[in-house]
């Protein structure tokens, strides 16, 4: 130990420095982008359902009743992007991984900012912005792993693109 | 949340910042930097309890800090607690004992 961290020591024992601690939290290790891709999904089927009922009028208890529980579903699910991608972004991307992704800063700061505007509007045209950005960010995720991937028509009644890792 | 004192000296606890600052060295502050940029350490005022602590700035967005430990693996942060508000920093630390 060196002589200016024993005169530190010394001093703290006397004065009685404050601590910063480094706080520590319990490592897990598993990350996808999975929960944030499908959270994107149901912000764009709820658009959708809201399209649907005003279309049909959307002035009746039940119509309200209904955008009511559409809207906050979309609130939650928009929620939900944004929780998994700063997850990934801050837990799991390390400094290589934006240096070999240009870009990628930028891609989790509009996709952060998309889920905000999806949750302003029902414009499905917001909603599908923040799809494909979500899209995008996992395929920059697989790519850290080395991990092909391939984009396809997704099995849900959005219709609408789905990145798949292959496997 | 800015200290009358222009340099602090902080004992650090907790291993979230190793390699770089380990458990139980010293590290110096400046309480009068108001500038600060991905990379800087800085301690700060915890957002989810009365303690202090130290952490790294990650990225900067919408007038808010993202910041994280260098121990990723283990380090509690901005990933669970939300990016922080500039006021909650205390200072910038300028090296370690």
């Amino acid at each position: 130990m060196n002589m200016l961290r024993r005169i530190m020591e010394k001093a703290d024992r006397m004065l009685g420095f404050p601590v910063a601690y480094a706080h520590c939290d319990i490592p897990c290790g598993i990350y996808d982008p999975y929960a944030a891709q499908v959270a994107a999904h149901t912000v764009v089927r709820m658009d959708m359902l809201i399209a649907d009922v005003m279309k049909s009028g959307g002035t009746t208890a039940e119509d309200r009743n209904k955008i009511v529980r559409y809207v906050s579903v979309k609130e939650q699910h928009a929620e939900i992007v944004k929780h998994e991608i700063t997850v990934i972004w801050g837990d799991y991307m390390k400094p290589e991984h934006a240096a070999a992704n240009p870009g990628l800063q930028e891609l989790v700061w509009s996709t952060l900012k998309l889920a905000g505007k999806a949750k302003q509007s029902t414009d499905i045209k917001d909603a599908e912005a923040l799809l494909e950005s979500v899209q995008k960010f996992a395929e920059v995720f697989w790519l850290t792993k080395n991990v092909p991937t391939t984009r396809a028509k997704s099995f849900y009644p959005t219709e609408r693109t789905m990145v798949y890792p292959k496997v | 949340m800015k200290s009358i004192l222009p340099i602090r000296i902080f004992r650090v606890a907790e291993r979230s910042m190793e390699p770089g600052i380990a458990e139980g060295s010293y590290v110096v502050v400046n309480c009068l930097a108001r500038r600060y940029a991905p990379g800087d350490v800085v301690v700060l005022k915890s957002p989810e309890s009365s303690s202090v602590l130290i952490k790294r700035i990650k990225m900067i967005a919408g007038g808010r800090l993202f910041v994280v430990g260098d121990n990723r693996d283990i380090s509690r942060d901005s990933r669970s607690f939300g990016a922080v508000r500039p006021d909650s920093i205390i200072g910038k630390m300028m090296f370690v004992i």
